[in-house]
Order: C-alpha cells, then structure tokens, then sequence
C-alpha cells in the first residue's frame, strides 16, 4: 500500500515537470474553503496542476471532490484562499492583472448547461461573435469598419461549420429553437471563434441526451483534430470520452490529486486504489 | 460602372455585417413588432388609441377648434352642441380645444417620466445587482427605505421651492416609479447577473457595463415593458391628481388634469363637463396598460415566435444575396 503510494506520488512528480510543450497554466499550492466561519469545508487541499500547449488534460473524480472548484479557480472564474495561478509565466491577480487579461482574450470557456449558458434572447450568430466584436470594438477601430463585420462574420460561420452546424441555418437560430446538442455545440463555437490558446470544458454534456452527447464529442475530437496547438481542459464523469479526447488524466479525490498519468497507461495499470475503483465503476 | 459595383460591395458588407451579429435590419423588426400586436385585441386598442393621442397632439400645435384664451361669458357650462361639440367650461372656452391642448402636455409627462423612471430605475438596477457585495446590499436598503415615501408627499415637497410645474409632476413621479421599478425588476436582474452566459461574457472579457446593458437589461425586458407603460398610465392619473392639489401643472397650461380640475368643482350641476376629461384619462391610461403587456409579448424574442422567425429567415437571405452578388 505505501509502495503505491511512493509511486503515485513518483508519477506526479514526474509529470509536473516540463516535457513536451511549455506550461501555459500553473496551479500550485491551491486551497479552497467554503462555508461560514463555525462550518468550514476545505474543498481543495494544496493542488498543484499544470497544463501544456497543445494537451488535453481530463479532470477526473467523484462527485463534489472539486473539479468545477479546481477548473473554475485555475481559468480565473473564482479565486483561491491559497495558492497562485500563473498562465504564461504571468501570475493571476485580480481582475486588472495583465495576465488574467491575457487569460481572458486567450481562453475560451464551455459551461454544462448550454441554456443557461447562451443568452436566450440573442441568436446564435450574435452570441457567438459577442468576444469579436468587443475585442474589434476594444482595439480601437470602428465598431462598423466592413473589414471587422467581414473577418468577424467569417469567424462565426467558421466556427459553427467546425461543431458541424450549418451557419446559414444556425446564425440567426435562438437557443429555444435547438436542441440540447446543437446549443452546446453553439457554446463551444463561441468559445473557439477567437482560436484561444486554451479551452475549459466542465462537463459539456451531462446537461444533454446521449444524441446529443455523440454530437458534442464529434465536434469536441473535430477540434482536436484541427486545432492541435490549443490546449484544452475538460472535466468529465464519462471515461469513454476522457479516452477519446485526453492526453492526460488528473484524478481528483476530496479535493486532492488522487493520481495523475497519460491516458492510456492510467486506465490501464492505475495505481491508486480510487482510480481503480472510479474504472472499474465505468466499466459497469 | 465602378459606382455600381462598388454600392454593390458596400450592401453586401453590410449585409454581412448584420448578419455576423444576428441582428435583423430595425425596420423589419419594427414591422413584425407592431404586426403581432395589431393582432391581439388589447395591442390592437392600445396602438389606435396611441395613434389618437400622438395625432391629436400634434394637431393641437396648428389647429384647435377655438384659440384657448377665447372665452364666451354668455355661454359658460353650455352643453355639446354643433359649435361647441364638447361644450364649454365656467368661463365659456371650448372644451374640447382644451383637451386637444391638454393630449400634448400629458404625452409630455408620460414621456419624461417614463424616462426618467428607466434612468432612475435602472440606475438603482445597477447598484443592486452590482458586484460588489457591500455597494449592492446598500442599494437594496436605499431603495427600500426612499419606496417608502408616497407620490404626493414628493410632489408637495418639490411644489415649496419651485412651485407648481411640469417639472415638479415629473420628478415626483420619475423618483417614485423609478425606485418601485428598480424593486420589481430586481429578481429577473440578479438573476441575470448570476447566469452562466453573463459568467462567459465578462470571461470574455466583456465590461460588465456592457453586460448590464445587453445581457441584464434585456433579461428583465418584460418586466421592464409593463413598468415603464405603467409609470407612463400612472403619471397621467398622477398629473390630474397633484394639479387638482395646485402642484401639478400652473394654471393657464392646458392638461386633463386641469380640465377636470376647473370642471369638477361644479360636478354636481353640470355632470357633462367632468365626464369628458375623465374618459379621456381612463380611455388613455386603460391603452397605456394594455400597451404594456403587448409590448411585453410581441416585442420580445422568447414570447414572439415571429420575431425568432425572422431573425432566422433574415439570416438565410442575407447570406445567399452575399453568394450571388
Ligand atoms: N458555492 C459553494 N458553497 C459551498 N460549498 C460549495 C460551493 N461550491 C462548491 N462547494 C463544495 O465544494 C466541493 C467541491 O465542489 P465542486 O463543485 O468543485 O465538485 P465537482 O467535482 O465539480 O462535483 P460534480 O462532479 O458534482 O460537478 C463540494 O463538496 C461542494 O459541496
Ligand atoms: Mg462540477
């Protein structure tokens, strides 16, 4: 038992070095707490987890051990009791830090409920280019300059023909008007339309049908496929999706790193007792 | 040649344009807009009513059936005839000119206090739902407390030092309507403010006055439509109420409310003159009502299957002229 542990701990060392691509995000030391002052609950116990260019990373665990915690706190959506967050070298502090704005132009979020997470009186198209257009309004020109309603345009209808929607269909489409599929399928193209550098994914498809869930992860491999330099983060209960998309599986237990590896040689040889069990769960 | 062509380009740019945003052109939405209310019965009354009032106030700029200073001692409080089709009042002027005057002082009122209400109300919006925790509750403990404080009472104190006045009506009517909308519209805000698409925007690095504009604002949209037609119902009630207290409009302004107020002193003998003034203000204020809840179902696209329509069919259009052209 303690053996596994040696190695366990080995493993995380080991993958919390540098390998391949440079580090984009950096989370170390993360603590978390909720509650009131008498009832305290710590969420995260001193995490540390990275993510490289061009990687996909699987956050793993039961539920409430602290994967929408983690995910949330490492992309800027809450912050830690304890700990940093670096993304590119840049530490993220507070909302006016240079690095969490450049964590803010270079990142794209997909949340779990597409209908709560797409405005339902904006249409898909709209939604989709609302970043472009602050960012074209942002950066100085005219808002109604031809070339930025042309490149945005462009954009929009590139990244809803990526999720293998059709643009001429979909752009002036309400999420009322969709199913559960195609509306997340629209929220992930908001979140690629900018080509960020990296994506979070908590969940994409627990809040939709098994149809739906074969069309986000379609589009999901779609953009791996096409876009091999963005990195990409996704939390998932499913293990069929974690082996099709990830690179590298983080397991997460009560809010601490349980076991961390590559895809394939964790779900084949895991070495906690936890990761076998949260597999041997899944094979059921 | 080049002229052509380029105009060509130009249209399909900002064809395209729209279409990026998934906006549908204004007028076109207009159109739809007012085509689904013409086909409900309460919109349909509320727009014709709205087309009288606007109509008759511009009318009364050039043209009233007698000027409004022209009296006629000898006829006082004579009942409608072909002459007078309204009657006339106590000192003889023609009814019926009075009230055409007065439809624009009262459209005026309506107007500035439903603005002044929606820059109050949102204002106070704003703070409530802001996101600093501190700021927010204060607001909420603000607008609580001031909510408390009645129409008239506001309009008695703003009468001491500036006297009876539009602006007086309007400032009372704008704070208090302003606050009980802040009220009312607060829920639907903060849960806005609180949604996951408000979450991806500012991620997005969208300004949270950005936010609060089109992700906020609109998500308390029919809420917002019912409160801003009821300021503008309620101010008229309002107006007639706080000139019969010598607050609301001087005297010599035309209004209903001044109408009703130099008629109703006599209401016992002469019923006909009061009955006038006071249909105008229910039949106005009944139209405000009804506008409100039209609006609020055919100008929103969640409630108005049309409108999601057209943005749709817009959008197909739009791109295949772009293809052709
Ligand atoms: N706002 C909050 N207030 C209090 N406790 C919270 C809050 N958010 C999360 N928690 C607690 O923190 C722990 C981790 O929650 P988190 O949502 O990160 O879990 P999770 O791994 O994403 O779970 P799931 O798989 O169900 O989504 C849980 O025990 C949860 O109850
Ligand atoms: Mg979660």
């Amino acid at each position: 038992m303690r053996e596994t542990n040696e190695q366990t701990a080995m493993r995380k060392h080991e993958s919390a070095e540098p390998s391949n691509g440079t580090v984009l995000l950096a989370a170390r030391g993360i603590c978390k707490f909720f509650g009131t002052r008498t009832h305290r609950i710590q969420a995260l116990h001193d995490v540390d987890m990275d993510v490289r260019e061009g990687e996909c990373v699987a956050v793993i665990g039961g539920s409430g051990c602290g994967k929408t915690t983690l995910t949330r706190i490492m992309f800027g959506l809450d912050t830690a009791d304890a700990g940093t967050v670096r993304y590119r070298g840049g530490l993220l502090a507070g909302p006016r830090s240079a690095a969490m704005r450049q964590l803010r132009v270079e990142s794209g979020i997909v949340f779990q409920n597409p209908f709560t997470s797409l405005d339902p009186r904006w249409s898909a198209g709209r939604s989709i280019a609302e970043g472009l257009v602050v960012r074209a309004a942002r950066s100085g020109r005219r808002r109604h300059s031809a070339g930025d309603g042309e490149a945005i345009d462009a954009a929009v209808r590139g990244a809803l023909a990526m999720v293998g929607l059709d643009p001429d269909d979909f752009i002036g489409r309400y999420p009322l008007d969709m199913s559960g599929g195609q509306a997340q399928r629209v929220a992930i193209a908001r979140a690629m339309v900018a080509q960020p550098r990296i994506m979070l994914a908590d969940e994409p498809m627990s809040a939709v049908d098994v149809s739906g869930r074969v069309q986000i992860l379609d589009a999901l491999t779609e953009i791996r496929r096409r876009q091999p330099h963005m990195a990409m983060v996704i939390v998932s209960h499913d293990l069929g999706v974690v082996q099709q998309l990830a690179d590298r599986i983080v397991v997460l237990h009560d809010g601490r790193i349980e076991e961390t590896g590559a895809t394939g040689d964790l779900l084949a040889n895991p070495q906690s007792a936890y990761t076998k069990q949260l597999i041997a769960a899944a094979a059921w | 040649m080049t002229a052509v062509s380029d105009d060509g380009k130009r249209f399909k740019r900002s064809g395209r344009d729209r279409h990026a945003t998934g906006n549908v052109p204004l007028r076109m939405r207009f159109g739809v807009i007012m085509r689904s209310m013409w086909q409900q019965s309460g919109g349909r009354f509320a727009l014709i009513v709205m087309a009288c009032w606007i109509a008759v106030s511009l009318l009364s700029l050039f043209w009233t059936p007698y000027p409004l200073l022209q009296t006629d001692g000898g006829h006082a409080w004579a009942s409608p005839s072909a002459a007078h089709p309204l009657g006339t009042d106590g000192v003889g002027a023609d009814v019926l000119s009075w009230l055409m005057a007065g439809s624009r002082t009262n459209l005026v009122i309506a107007l500035l206090t439903m603005l002044v209400s929606a820059m109050i109300g949102l204002a106070c919006t704003a703070v409530m739902v802001s996101g600093r925790r501190a700021l927010a509750s204060a607001g909420v403990v603000v607008v609580d407390a001031l909510i408390a404080i009645p129409t008239v009472l506001l309009a008695l104190l703003f009468a001491v030092p500036f006297g009876a006045s539009i602006a007086v009506i309007v400032a009372a009517c704008g704070m208090t309507y302003g606050l009980n909308m802040a009220r009312i519209v607060k829920p639907s805000a903060s849960l806005a403010a609180r949604s996951a698409y408000v979450q991806a925007a500012r991620a997005m690095g969208v300004s949270a006055w950005r936010v609060f504009f089109t992700h906020i604002v609109p998500s308390t949209f029919p809420v917002l439509a019912v409160q801003l037609s009821m300021s503008a119902g309620t101010s008229i009630l309002a107006e007639a109420g706080l000139t019969y207290l010598g607050v609301g409009v001087p005297s010599g302004v035309p209004s209903w409310g001044h109408t009703l107020t130099t008629s109703v002193r006599l209401i016992s003998v002469y019923p006909l003159t009061v009955l006038w003034p006071g249909l105008t203000v229910t039949l106005v204020v009944t139209a405000l009502y009804l506008l409100g809840d039209a609006i609020r179902d055919c100008a929103d696209p969640l409630a108005n299957v049309e409108l999601r329509k057209l943005a749709a069919t817009v959008s197909r259009q739009t791109h295949n002229t772009g293809v052709d052209a």
